[in-house]
């Protein structure tokens, strides 16, 4: 039995050292060990600027990434654009002034943004990415008069808008991709639009709820494909594979009425429907 | 709670004669017949077998999981700049952890219960088929200790991690260690039953493969069937 505590123990040193040597291997090359992203953030407020704004208009372009947009209670604060990531080119960004409107624009090649707008003017967004996402949220802080989200080729939206929300036309468009919508008791002013397309993918709407006396409906149309509808407390109008339409009850003689339409090329819509995991 | 022994009562050992772990583990592999005649002979609880499987068995499944992290972060990573690369290299931290955790503990649980059916089979064939005099428990405890030899394929799968290169190497030593553990499971069965090499070969080996491949049979000719129950 000579050597055996020695083959023994030299056994659990291989089993020991390979295991190091594997989670060495595995943690450099994943990049868990990497250094902290670094940040760079560029911001404007009313202060720096000579003369009032009341509305701007933010014009946004990136082609590869994504952008989150929210709203904070700062009647200052006309934009902040945080830049996450390393070795991500220089964002352009540039702005005119003129009779109480500030026309911003954005253009980057590639990053992830985080643009942070704030609650003191009123705002025309429009964002479009190339292959990426967007995900925005609207909530009491935000006054927007219409916002564009546009994904060129391929990638999602998402956008939420929550309780008290003011908003007039929202506008989402994918080419090939995903829709995800919230609408959840927006502060509607005046009748107001809500407009979603994708090409080739599907859309989804999470929730869509109104404080009464405001009105909705909500059309949906799906040229191959299907819709899943959950009516929740609307009055449907029309049920079928690839049409549908529901109303809240006295739509036609509320005082403001939201209009929800959705499109979709080939794909599906689903209405106030759960995840599916895809198992039957 | 019940002791599981697999030892002699007849032929006590003072405890300085007694292997230690580490004599068993290399015993096992330079000299097995004799490693698991002592190992008979003293009584060696079915513990020690349990801690070299689960030590084993549990670095080989954290090794894989490790693999399988690094591809999912690899698989994140290339859609991350499409997703807005909110999900990379967050995730990348997460997976490090989960995966060889998840996999190290379930490696072990699969291995334990199919090293407890083996067993089982291999036991019974030898006992009820070829008269064998050996127990359950020691059949259990030495065929635990033959599973020693896949020490080689986490040596393979760090050569892997080493140099791409070296991969027919890690499935050289994969097949080796096989190879070495059918033999060392047959010298087991052989050695606590007392009967033949070509008869511990069919227990330890025949058996539990035709047992194996009857019941995957079985599921492949039922599994239809149960599904079209549950869904049709």
């Amino acid at each position: 039995m000579k050597g055996s505590p020695i083959l023994g123990s030299v056994i659990i040193g291989l089993l020991l050292l390979s295991l190091a040597y594997t989670a060495a291997s595995v943690y450099t090359a994943m990049g868990v060990e990497r250094k902290p992203e670094a940040f760079r953030e560029y911001a404007l407020t009313k202060p720096r600027l000579v003369g009032e704004v009341v509305h701007v208009q933010f014009d946004m372009t990136v082609k590869r990434g994504g952008v989150n947009m929210s709203f904070v209670e700062d009647a200052g604060l006309l934009y902040k654009i945080i830049v996450k990531g390393n070795n991500i080119p220089e964002p352009s960004i540039s702005y005119t002034q003129m009779d109480g409107v500030l026309a911003v624009k954005v253009f980057a090649e590639e990053g992830e943004f985080e643009v942070i707008l704030g609650s003191g003017q009123v705002y025309s967004l429009a964002v479009e990415v190339g292959v990426g996402g967007v995900s925005v949220r609207l909530t009491e802080d935000s006054t927007v008069d219409s916002l564009k989200l546009h994904v060129a080729y391929l990638g999602g939206t998402s956008l939420e808008a929550l309780e008290g929300a003011s908003f007039n036309r929202l506008e989402l468009r994918a080419n090939t991709g995903g829709i995800r919508l919230k609408v959840e008791r927006p502060n509607l002013q005046e009748n107001a639009l809500v407009s979603a397309r994708v090409e080739v993918g599907g859309i989804q709407l999470e929730s869509f709820t109104l404080t009464p006396p405001a009105g909705g409906r909500l059309t949906a149309l799906v040229d191959t494909g299907g819709i899943a509808l959950n009516s929740r407390g609307f009055q449907v109008v029309k049920s079928t594979a690839l049409e549908s339409e529901i109303r809240t009850p006295g739509y036609e003689e509320a005082p403001t009425r939201l209009d929800v339409d959705l499109q979709v090329g080939v794909g599906g819509i689903a209405i106030n429907q759960p995840y599916s995991l895809g198992f039957p | 709670m019940v002791e599981m022994s697999s030892g002699n009562p007849q032929q006590p050992l003072s405890a300085d004669l007694r292997m230690g772990f580490l004599s068993k583990l290399g015993g096992t592999l330079i000299e097995p017949i004799h490693t698991f005649d002592r190992m008979l002979d003293e009584g060696a609880s079915f513990l020690g077998a349990l801690a070299a499987v689960a030590l084993i068995f549990g670095i080989l499944g954290g090794m894989a999981g490790m693999g399988i992290a690094k591809l999912a972060a690899a698989f994140f990573a290339s859609t991350g700049p499409w997703l807005g690369g909110a999900v990379f290299p967050q995730a990348a931290v997460q997976l490090f952890f989960i995966f060889p955790i998840a996999l190290g503990v379930l490696s072990f649980v699969c291995v334990l219960l199919f090293w407890l059916i083996s067993s089982a089979i291999s036991h019974f064939c030898a006992r009820v088929v070829f008269g064998g005099e050996g127990s359950f428990a020691q059949v259990f405890t030495l065929q635990g200790y033959a599973a020693t030899p896949f020490f080689l394929v986490a040596v393979g799968l760090a050569l892997g991690w080493l140099n791409l290169f070296l991969l027919p190497y890690a499935a050289f030593l994969g097949l080796t260690a096989v190879f070495w553990t059918v033999l060392l499971l047959v010298i087991a069965v052989e050695r606590s039953h007392r009967i033949s090499f070509g008869r511990a070969f069919v227990s330890a080996f025949v058996a539990p493969l035709l047992v194996y491949l009857v019941l995957f049979t079985g599921l492949t000719w039922a599994a239809p069937l149960m599904w079209g129950g549950f869904w049709g």
